[in-house]
């Protein structure tokens, strides 16, 4: 886990550190700034496209440092450590984890620096005490996101753990991502087949329509209420998902490891 | 015989059509230094690798000190692969220190000693040393442990004739005691002298597996002369 850290902060921190000091420069400019005008659009093209390299970024290292460290020449060193599998697979996860978190935190930080000439925190503030609280619901947008973010992870990590085991192509990586498409188009398939099936069945049921009628015309409460049996329902499916991936992974590298 | 520490049980190893093990059955015991030989794609390394669990074997059963390939055959086993698997960017001091993090039976001291001897330099990163030095490293990070089996594949092929007899000394001189050394090569005539005992492998299977005096005593030649004649194309 220290050493993934460490192998991974050598990209991160660099390019978190140029996205923050451009944006505090935007911000500090204010956005009807005349100096220099052209810098106006320069500035901010430069940070999108930092934005995107970060976000593409994060998704290339995700995937190379899964398949170089593990299942490339490093993976002759990483697999013949005396520790479990799943250790390996722990730290990998947990380190990709908190660099999308750490960025999505670095992008709201951004707009943060852009912005705040503009906004007033007494106006955020009433925002926020006009908003309903409900904790039930913040939980499951959180744990959701958590949740969706590991079964995504997992989901790379399951298609190139297969794609190594069963040599599918020379290169890993092209194997890997033709495993997470079929993947993928499974899950898809599967999800249309049930949501379909569903309101086959349900598109006649009185409660049905019901509940529809209720939350067409009910207050913000019960549309609440609504989006969060909606959100349970996913969040059980997708751990669900998560831990099918996990375990895929877990059987692929423990016994059908096949380096080169 | 004395105690055994690897025992191989008709293991077989298939990629596609070509076998690269067949139904190979193997004890070797505790204590020895072995040499395997054999030709390009005998299966030297797919062995080392299914030793080391890095390969799962199609058939058949592995044993390292009574274990199967795991948590605890892996403490028992340094393994020094063919080729470099080391982070590049890490410092050689920062590989010392992870190896020290992981392996309980890794001495610190030792590898420092070595490091000097070969007159590299800890704080240099992995990336500006040449494949030979680089290779070193990984000799010098293998040979620190204090296993009971050491896997040496090809540990002095990249590495310039100079070199190689204090390799060879060194991987003498540092061993554990009672460990048993199994280590791979074509480089016969430099090495055979340190050998007790040789494997032959042959197209997946085993030639040969004999006390290197027996096969002097038997045939009158040297270890390298044997093999020549053996695999003679």
């Amino acid at each position: 886990m220290k050493y993934e850290l460490k192998a991974t902060a050598r990209y991160f921190l660099p390019i978190y550190l140029a996205i923050l000091t451009l944006s505090l420069i935007i911000g500090l400019r204010g956005v009807n700034e005349t100096f220099l005008p052209f810098l106006n659009f320069l500035l901010p093209t430069i940070l999108g496209l930092s934005f995107m390299g970060l976000m593409v970024m994060t998704v290339i290292l995700i995937v190379t440092r899964f398949d170089k460290n593990l299942l490339g020449d490093e993976g002759y060193l990483m697999f013949t450590l005396p520790t479990k599998v799943t250790t390996l697979i722990h730290a990998k996860l947990l380190s990709s984890m908190l660099w999308i978190l750490l960025s999505g935190l670095i992008f709201l930080l951004s707009i943060l620096f852009i912005t705040f000439r503009h906004i007033s925190f007494l106006d955020l503030r009433i925002l926020w005490d006009t908003l309903p609280k409900d904790y039930m619901f913040l939980l499951l947008l959180v744990l959701l996101t958590v949740v969706g973010i590991l079964q995504s992870l997992l989901q790379v990590y399951a298609s190139l753990s297969i794609a190594q085991s069963y040599s599918i192509t020379k290169n890993r990586v092209l194997g890997g991502i033709l495993v997470f498409i079929v993947i993928s188009m499974a899950f898809n398939i599967f999800e249309s087949v049930v949501s379909l099936g569903g309101t086959f069945f349900f598109r006649e049921s009185p409660w049905l329509q019901m509940v529809m009628d209720e939350t067409m015309f009910q207050n913000i409460e019960d549309i609440f209420q609504f989006f969060k049996s909606f959100m349970t329902v996913y969040l059980v499916y997708t751990s669900v998902k998560a831990v099918l991936f996990y375990f895929f992974t877990k059987y692929h590298l423990e016994k059908k490891l096949n380096l080169d | 015989m004395m105690d055994p520490i690897i025992q191989l049980k008709h293991l077989s190893k298939h990629f596609g059509k070509t076998k690269a093990l067949d139904n190979v059955t193997l004890t070797i015991p505790k204590g020895k230094i072995i040499g395997l030989l054999g030709p390009n794609g005998s299966g030297k390394s797919t062995l080392f690798k299914i030793l080391n669990g890095l390969l799962a074997p199609t058939e058949g059963e592995v044993l390292i000190g009574g274990h199967a390939p795991s948590i605890e055959s892996k403490g028992l086993i340094s393994y020094l692969p063919e080729r470099t698997y080391l982070n590049d960017w890490m410092k050689v001091h920062e590989l010392l220190d992870f190896f020290e993090d992981f392996y309980e039976d890794f001495q610190r001291n030792k590898a420092m000693t070595m490091l000097e001897a070969l007159h590299i330099d800890p704080k240099a990163a992995l990336k500006t040393l040449s494949k030979g030095n680089k290779e070193k490293v990984q000799l010098i990070l293998v040979m620190s442990r204090k296993a009971e089996v050491y896997l040496l594949d090809e540990p002095i092929g990249g590495v310039d004739p100079a070199a190689r007899d204090y390799i060879l000394s060194t991987i003498l001189s540092n061993y554990a005691e009672g460990a048993t050394l199994l280590i791979s090569t074509h480089l016969i005539s430099d090495i055979e002298k340190i050998f007790d005992e040789v494997i032959f492998l042959k197209d997946g299977g085993i030639y040969d597996y004999a006390s290197v005096e027996d096969i002097r005593e038997k045939s009158g030649q040297s270890i390298d002369e044997l093999f020549r004649e053996v695999f003679k194309c």
